[in-house]
């Protein structure tokens, strides 16, 4: 009974801060996107077979935002294991995220940035903070710009703010929050979309403090994630709930789509995800309402019809000859410097090429005001005939 | 009563002392003490130094004064000072054309710095003068003609001022010289510099001094095809390396793709521009590319298949040319290609005058003059300045992070690379300042980023920054718990001990 009254009033609360702020968000909030690149990071976490269905989530989030249109050297996966190739795995070389067992998820195109043991917190953190020997190979950085957002989606075991890596490690909330303030200070984003799939999802983006990310997750504090199904062959969970209806929304977007990352936010209940799913949007200043899901999920270009000038090539390829023709010319004008000294515009050897002399006629000496003044007075006094 | 109760304890303490006595000899009560204090000092003298020591984070002593105060104020020290050099070819001679619109100059920038609109972002000025231009030098002709007018040579930096008589009579040329100056030749100079026009152009890239372009031929079809691409490069291409070379250094590369399809969903309908984002597919053409570390600029040709052709522009299909931000361009050809067609230079060379226009978009060229190199010696001076910016942004972001987080090392490195960078800059404002020599400037500044950058990114400042209180325990207490328990047992056992021997002493 205690317990209820004490969230009852933390809710309460929580409204009473969130109100101002939320009202503050709609006055200010452009929905332009700002972006012109698109980059994801995906990673799971947790090693072993039985562990399949993080594997399994992240290689589904992979499929949707390559379908969308995010190329492969923009999508940092980080797999920590290989279940692909696990003895144990019926199906050798495929993963399925279905009982149905419709898609192959490893398929034929799959670029794996980080692989088993190298999905490290260390890793992922330099990952972060691009902070990297010389030798580290570019396509497993992270090389974003201040117009790049960025998907971030993770997926593991976790608990009260921290994620665990690995079976060895963990990362806490504070070291991804300090990890995105060195990315925001090094403007390294535009924004960035932090999604969690992990038991008390929700506490991994309490501590972010750096603006414009928007995050979401699949659990409360003291909730677990659950899986959604298992396939009997395989013989272990193949994907969880947050992620599969996750998925089952992407299903439905195309490059072209409208929907809005709050149409996804709906679309999340208790009744599908058997767990209160969070999102956070006090750091975000646009409303989710009228952010594309493409705007992170996709890489939509968008293209600029740019007036094209024809003749720089044209100039640059031509020079040497001008430059002749206006040697020569300079020097017949200082032999007949005496038969005429005033030249015509038109004939200077300059302006071949026409069109490049402006006029500055109107001279400062000459005084417009008084012409002005006069003629509307004169203005005024036939008005006022007229109107009499 | 309370006498009562004490004394039995008081005879109990003095037994005890005899116990003690006499279970042990007096040596090795006094062996023990030593022990106890040998080992108290062990854990003083060396333990409790050694693990300060271990757990010590180096952090480099950063001069987080001097980043600040440039940090406050930008560029404060750079001067952008030109010259134009005047030539009269007519023989007349002005002796104080120089002063007087060397005032009104003076005057027309004031006035801009007056204006909050207008305002200008760095030290910039402009002298005349009167001597024998360089080669690459601005150079401003005077001529008689028959009306005032300006001619803005579209290859070199040379511009003519035609004025007449009657001008000289009312004392208009240096108003004329002034207006040239400022509004034609170092217009977008002036306007980069402008607080206005801070916002990013989302257009261009980031200044880099390397550039890779790479031209993609792509057909939606399977048929053989190719392109005299070597050919148009010599031909019409080697000029724009050439003028851009101390600018940026281009590395290039060429390339041809079939069966790249276009994502349409029904070939017949007409394509518009808001369409393009969609129909247009990167990511399925596999040709965007992180192979080099500098930025990557795509210059596609693209010819879709037979049977999508011709292909229902919604625009007009002279404007089949679309810029894709930071990315690069892509020329939409309407019609197909047929099998075994070969492009030679001559049909190329339309289609590189669109890529270099565009090119010279996505690298943050100014539109105006024509001149390429007055907008290249513009867009030059601006990098010089933008890159000081960027470069003193990256050292006062590394000082604001060492600042808020505590627990992360700054090693030597850092510091080191602090300080070249701020030694790079030192050199940009020396040649900016006193030689003019813009190029070195750039070098330079291009050295501060490149340092600062190096600063910000150490790879040894990666460290988990976040210790949980329970992974401290977690740590500590097995070296705690038992090797300094029964230390700490021991003590309190000899300091009983003393304290016992004291109370029987008299």
């Amino acid at each position: 009974m205690l317990v209820s009254f004490s969230s009852i009033i933390r809710l309460l609360c929580a409204f009473l801060f969130l109100s101002p702020a939320l009202a503050l968000e709609n006055e200010s909030g452009d929905s332009d996107p700002r972006h012109t690149n698109n980059w994801a990071v995906l990673v799971s976490t947790s090693r072993f077979w039985f562990n399949y269905r993080h594997m399994a989530n992240v290689l589904s989030m992979y499929r949707t935002v390559k379908r969308l249109g995010i190329p492969d050297s923009q999508i940092i996966l980080m797999l920590s294991d290989d279940v692909a190739c696990n003895s144990r795995n019926l199906f050798p070389g495929s993963v399925f995220n279905n009982q149905d067992r419709a898609i192959d998820l490893y398929g034929e195109s799959i670029e794996v940035d980080y692989r088993g043991n190298e999905v490290t917190v260390e890793n992922f953190i330099r990952l972060l903070t691009d902070r990297w020997g010389p030798d580290h190979p570019r396509s497993k950085r992270l090389l974003t710009d201040e117009n790049s957002n960025i998907f971030i989606y993770m997926t593991g075991h976790g608990g009260n703010e921290f994620l665990k890596f690995q079976d060895a490690e963990e990362i806490s909330a504070w070291d991804i929050a300090d990890a995105f303030e060195q990315m925001h200070e090094k403007k390294r984003y535009n924004e960035i979309f932090f999604m969690i799939d992990t038991c008390q999802a929700n506490t991994m983006y309490t501590k972010f403090y750096s603006p414009n990310i928007l995050a979401c997750g699949s659990s409360e504090f003291e909730e677990s994630s659950y899986s959604h199904h298992s396939d009997v062959e395989i013989g272990v969970a193949v994907i969880d709930r947050f992620t599969y209806y996750n998925l089952e929304f992407s299903e439905k977007i195309e490059r072209n789509s409208t929907l809005t990352l709050q149409d996804l936010f709906d679309f999340y209940t208790f009744d599908k995800i058997h767990s209160h799913a969070g999102v956070r949007t006090d750091l975000y200043n646009r409303d989710p309402s009228k952010v594309l899901i493409t705007d992170f999920f996709g890489n939509v270009q968008s293209a600029v019809a740019d007036e094209i000038e024809d003749d720089i090539l044209y100039l640059l390829n031509h020079k040497e000859e001008e430059e002749e023709t206006s040697n020569t010319a300079s020097n017949t004008t200082t032999s007949s410097d005496n038969v005429t000294r005033v030249k015509n515009v038109d004939s200077s050897t300059i302006n071949q090429y026409g069109a490049n002399v402006i006029n500055i006629k109107d001279t400062p000496t000459e005084n417009n005001y008084a012409k002005y003044i006069v003629l509307a007075s004169l203005g005024a006094i036939f008005l006022k005939t007229i109107l009499k | 009563m309370n006498e009562e109760v004490e004394r039995p304890a008081v005879l109990d303490k003095a037994e005890r002392v005899k116990q003690i006595i006499h279970s042990e000899t007096r040596e090795s009560l006094s062996t023990r003490r030593y022990v106890v204090l040998s080992i108290l000092a062990l854990y003083f003298l060396i333990g409790f130094p050694l693990w300060m020591k271990l757990t010590e984070i180096y952090r480099a002593p950063l001069p987080s004064n001097f980043i600040n105060m440039l940090q406050a104020n930008q560029n404060i020290d750079l001067k952008i000072h030109r010259e134009v050099f005047v030539k009269i070819n007519d023989g007349l001679y002005f002796p104080d054309l120089a002063e007087s619109t060397q005032i009104q100059i003076d005057h027309e920038i004031f006035k801009m710095n007056q204006d909050p609109n207008e305002q200008l972002i760095v030290d910039w000025n402009v002298t005349l003068r009167f001597d024998e231009p360089g080669p690459d030098d601005y150079i401003l002709e005077l001529e008689i003609g028959d009306g005032e007018g300006i001619a803005v040579d579209p290859s070199t930096r040379l511009t003519v001022l035609y004025y007449t008589l009657s001008s000289i009579k009312n004392n208009d040329l240096p108003y004329f010289i002034t207006q040239t100056v400022l509004y034609h030749i170092f217009n977008s100079e002036l306007e980069f510099f402008k607080i206005k026009n801070q916002q990013k152009n989302n257009k261009a890239i980031n200044y880099s001094p390397k550039v890779h372009l790479s031209f993609k031929l792509l057909t939606g079809d399977g048929d053989l095809v190719d392109w005299k691409i070597n050919e148009a490069l010599d031909i019409f291409f080697q000029p724009i390396v050439e003028t851009f070379q101390n600018y940026v250094n281009f590395t290039i590369d060429s390339e041809i793709k079939y069966f790249t399809e276009l994502n349409l969903v029904n070939s017949s309908n007409a394509i518009t521009l808001k369409d393009l984002s969609t129909i247009v597919d990167f990511s399925e053409w596999d040709i965007s590319s992180n192979n080099f570390n500098y930025p990557t600029l795509n210059f596609v040709l693209y010819y879709p298949s037979k049977s999508v052709s011709p292909l229902n522009f919604e625009f007009d299909s002279s404007k089949n040319a679309f810029l894709f931000p930071q990315w690069g361009s892509l020329i939409l050809q309407k019609e197909s290609l047929k099998p075994n067609s070969v492009l030679n230079e001559h049909e190329l060379r339309p289609i590189f005058e669109k890529f270099t226009s565009e090119l010279i978009t996505l690298l943050g060229l100014p539109k105006h003059p024509k001149t390429l190199q007055i907008r290249l010696d513009a867009i030059k001076v601006y990098s010089i300045f933008t890159n000081l910016i960027r470069g003193t942004d990256s050292l006062s972001s590394l000082l604001k992070l060492s600042k808020s987080l505590p627990n992360m090392s700054i090693p030597k490195t850092v510091l080191k690379n602090v300080q070249n960078a701020l030694k790079a800059r030192e050199n940009t404002i020396k040649s900016a300042n006193y030689d003019k020599d813009w190029d070195r400037a750039l070098i330079e500044s291009n050295k501060m980023l490149e340092y600062s950058e190096l600063a910000f990114f150490d790879r040894e400042m990666v460290q988990q920054s976040f210790f949980p209180q329970e992974h401290k325990v977690a740590v500590y207490l097995p070296l705690l718990g038992p090797l300094s328990i029964v230390c700490f047992l021991g003590i309190f056992r000899i300091i009983s001990e003393i304290k016992l021997f004291r109370y029987a002493r008299p």
